[in-house]
């Protein structure tokens, strides 16, 4: 999907489509130094959008308060209206997991189960009731269904970045947040992973929330916000 | 999927360190439950065979030694006494029952011991197949000598001398079986019985006694021995007329005493030995001696085994703390799925635990099992029977320590997972 296309997307006269992320006068700090500093934010339902930064920007800072791991010093996160801020540790933990997908750069899958095992753990830590129609629909849709019983590393790069994918989307999430998912791809690649992550988070009705250094996320990516710059 | 899948996962990924971690943990249970086991057992059947026995009459010499050979049959016998010493003190009104003992044969490794009826009341035992002995040479076994030896009543076998097979064989005057005794889990089950006069007998004593142990307060008995001598054959009265003479100068090994009041206790062994031709030993006390030198030794295998249970927990304590390093980013990615700090926790807690608990689980079954063999073992050799898969208490207790100590091993490692930054875990491993 091209900008020009999400941006058409983006304004697709819906009267008030629910927000998934909005973020306000949010600044967060590690000790004396302030890392972060936003005034705004928005990302709708089911939309994408990039935020891009060179490293130590607070990008990763910023992903992390969005998904509820770091609780914000200044200003509010909602995600699909809860004000994260208001919920205790473990409450942000559920709502996470009942809410959000991730995929990272390095996957993180993990290494002793099986691909299909993997899956099932993400659905368990959901709190959603285990769907192993939903795990078969998505191994076969992003084509690793012949590998669901092999460990992570008998997997090749691509094949395991597919499995993330599927991982991150195993729970149905509203929010899929990838983190850095292009940094160490060729141009190819990178064109592929960002074209797989928009193509299944759009079918499976989630927002995709990009946040990298890599530019060249810019030209599929149309709701692009730089950070530290102004939008 | 489940927490306890998740764990068993881990573990089998690595699975020579798992199987290191639970090996260890099954040696060093294995060994203090064996431990336990044993020595409780070992205490069970010293107490059980010299149940009733409140005193024991012999040679000077060692007290132990006489205890062991008089009541366990396990070692030789101090020497010999005057049975009309022994039969005073038998006679003494604060004894309630008295067995002569006179040993020296042997049948197969079955120790033959010259007696009277009353043994056979000192362990609470009546003759289950036949009848007890009443003329020389007849003789009554023990449940497992009949049961080794294939004997059966009106069979007939020669005794040796000593306590191997390699004795001389008194072939010339061959013993009839006349009864079997029924199991009685001690070491009766293991004997021969006869009369005083076989043992008198067959070496040389011809001038013996027949008479029946008198019993100090148990007229009944004596009326009993009388009215069955009554009955016997006209030969077997003969033998009798020939052999009630006088015994005077006969010899026992020893002399089972039981007290009629646990009074005799404070006075009848000091005025035994105090007197200088016998020797009094009571049966408590030297179980009390055994069981305390036997207690230095399992003092020293118990402390090894609890080193074994310490190098175990230690080493899972160093499985999970030195596998966080390179599973943080897993534990991290656990809470990104939506895992809590605490089921974080439990995550790690699990699978140290399944580890210990695993090795513990076989440590008890291993020794259960290595009880079991060593029971059948002891069972086919010396016929005592240990068989019994009982729990003991003292075990309950060791698996209750096992089970701290294995979460206190678990709980550390686990905690520094609880308390694992997931930020800075991911900004740092997803470069």
């Amino acid at each position: 999907m091209s900008s020009r296309q999400e941006e058409s997307a983006a304004q697709d006269p819906n009267p008030s489509p629910p927000l998934a992320v909005r973020v306000t006068n949010l600044a967060f700090s590690y000790g004396a130094e302030i890392v972060l500093a936003f005034d705004k934010f928005e990302l709708k339902s089911q939309q994408a959008c990039s935020i891009i930064g060179p490293s130590g920007c607070g990008k990763s800072t910023f992903v992390h308060l969005v998904a509820g791991l770091l609780a914000p010093e200044k200003g509010s996160v909602e995600v699909f209206g809860e004000d994260l801020g208001s919920l205790s540790e473990s409450q942000r933990d559920r709502f996470r997991g009942e809410h959000i997908g991730f995929v990272f750069q390095r996957f993180h899958l993990l290494p002793a189960l099986t691909v299909m095992d993997n899956l099932a753990l993400a659905q368990k830590l959901s709190r959603t009731q285990r769907d192993r129609s939903r795990i078969e629909t998505l191994l076969k849709q992003l084509d690793v269904w012949e590998l669901r019983h092999r460990k992570p590393s008998d997997l090749s790069h691509g094949q395991a970045q597919r499995v993330a994918v599927a991982r991150s989307l195993v729970h149905a999430p509203s929010l899929v947040i990838a983190d850095e998912p292009t940094s160490a791809l060729d141009d190819t690649n990178a064109h592929q992973t960002l074209g797989l992550l928009q193509q299944t988070t759009q079918e499976a009705g989630a927002a995709l929330l990009v946040v990298t250094h890599d530019h060249r996320v810019r030209e599929h990516l149309a709701t692009g916000f730089e950070l530290g710059a102004a939008k | 999927m489940t927490w306890f899948q998740l764990a068993w996962a881990n573990l089998r990924a690595s699975p020579i360190a798992s199987a290191v971690n639970i090996l260890l943990m099954t040696l060093g249970t294995a060994s203090i439950v064996i431990l336990i086991l044993a020595s409780e057992r070992f205490t069970d059947t010293l107490t059980r065979d010299a149940r009733g026995i409140d005193l024991v009459l012999g040679a000077k010499g060692s007290p132990t030694q006489l205890i062991l050979s008089a009541v366990y049959h396990a070692d030789l016998p101090t020497g010999n006494i005057s049975y009309d010493h022994a039969r005073a003190w038998a006679n003494d009104d604060r004894v309630e029952l008295a067995a002569p003992l006179s040993l020296g044969d042997s049948y197969r490794g079955f120790r033959i011991v010259g007696t009277n009826d009353v043994f056979l009341g000192l362990y609470d035992v009546t003759v289950r197949e036949g009848r007890s002995w009443k003329r020389p040479m007849e003789a009554v076994l023990g449940a497992a000598v009949a049961e080794e030896s294939g004997l059966k009543p009106r069979d007939r076998f020669s005794g040796a001398h000593g306590m191997s097979d390699l004795g001389h064989v008194h072939a010339e005057q061959p013993y009839t079986v006349v009864g079997v005794l029924p199991p009685t889990n001690t070491v009766v089950d293991r004997l021969i019985l006869t009369s005083l006069e076989s043992v008198w007998d067959l070496h040389g004593h011809q001038d013996h006694d027949s008479e029946t142990m008198h019993t100090a307060g148990n007229p009944e008995h004596e009326e009993h021995e009388e009215h069955e001598e009554h009955e016997e054959h006209e030969e077997h009265e003969e033998h009798n007329a020939h052999t009630n003479g006088d015994a005077h100068g006969q010899e026992i090994t020893a002399m089972l005493l039981r007290y009629r009041t646990p009074l005799a206790a404070m006075s009848l062994p000091r005025e035994i030995n105090a007197l200088g031709n016998l020797q009094a030993a009571a049966p408590p006390m030297e179980i009390a001696r055994l069981l305390s030198l036997v207690g230095l030794g399992l003092d020293g295998l118990r402390a090894f085994a609890w080193v074994l249970i310490g190098a175990a927990c230690l080493s899972v304590f160093a499985a999970l703390y030195g596998s966080l390093r390179h599973r943080r980013r897993d534990l991290a990615m656990l809470r990104c799925l939506g895992a809590t700090k605490i089921e974080v926790f439990f995550a790690m807690l699990s699978e140290g635990l399944l580890l210990s608990m695993a090795g513990i689980a076989l440590g008890f079954s291993l020794a259960h099992s290595t009880m079991i063999l060593i029971s059948a073992w002891l069972e086919s050799q010396r016929g005592v029977s240990l068989a019994d898969l009982y729990w003991a208490e003292a075990e309950t207790q060791l698996l209750l320590v096992l089970l701290a100590v294995s979460l206190i091993s678990a709980a550390i490692p686990a905690m520094q997972a609880y308390r694992t930054d997931v930020a800075r875990t991911l900004a740092e491993t997803n470069l």
